[in-house]
């Protein structure tokens, strides 16, 4: 089911579980999916199906990870977008590991992302209702 | 005793890489060895303990009473 969709499950239940792991809708995202949610919060489960979570570094920062996306897609609030990925990998997995990296080791992920002055995007959006 | 499972996230979307049990040293010492090969390519290795939300810690060296371990490629800036 396209993204914009899944913002209409705003109740904090998780996503559907296969019925089977062999089942044909086991795709690698669906996999993906369940590892990330296994691994949020309960507070980043509630903005979940919202389109974002949020995330506090081990440096103290805070960050917010937008699901829309998987590039540029980590924002401080309106000052920065930061760039960081890893490769060939489902783009749930890439805002698991984007999460595990900023919580874990805030001082890699800064060394690792691109850094992009804040700009008027599709972001802000988000935070006017913030 | 506790067990204990690597799990690589790939293309796949995750790929479990080893499994051990602390009371079976060999399980151990394959667990280790899979870690190890996956701290040499520079990747990113957090214990993410299985069932729990916790924030994940990001380990150097293998440790046993660990119950998960997330292995991820290297950060890439874009």
């Amino acid at each position: 089911m396209p993204f914009p969709f899944r913002r209409r499950r705003g109740d904090g239940r998780a996503p559907p579980v296969p019925r089977s792991p062999f089942s044909p809708d086991v795709t690698p995202d669906k996999k993906a999916e369940l590892l990330l949610w296994s691994k949020l919060t309960d507070a980043q489960r509630r903005t979940y199906w919202s389109g974002y979570f949020d995330v506090t570094g081990s440096l103290g920062g805070q960050y917010r990870i937008h699901l829309s996306s998987t590039v540029q897609n980590i924002t401080v609030r309106r000052e920065a977008e930061y760039c960081v990925t890893v490769l060939d990998v489902p783009r749930h997995d890439v805002w698991l590991f984007q999460k595990v990296l900023i919580e874990s080791d805030e001082d890699r992920f800064l060394r690792a992302a691109v850094r992009y002055p804040r700009c008027a995007s599709v972001y802000d959006e988000a935070f006017r209702y913030m | 005793m506790s067990t204990g499972t690597i799990r690589k996230v790939d293309s796949s979307g995750d790929t479990i890489l080893a499994q051990w049990d602390t009371t079976d040293p060999d399980s151990v010492a394959a667990a280790e060895a899979a870690f190890k090969a996956e701290a040499a390519k520079g990747g990113v290795l957090s214990r993410c303990d299985e069932g729990t939300h916790l924030t994940g810690e990001q380990i150097r060296e293998f440790d046993p009473d660990a119950g998960e371990i997330l292995a991820f490629g290297r950060p890439v800036g874009g």
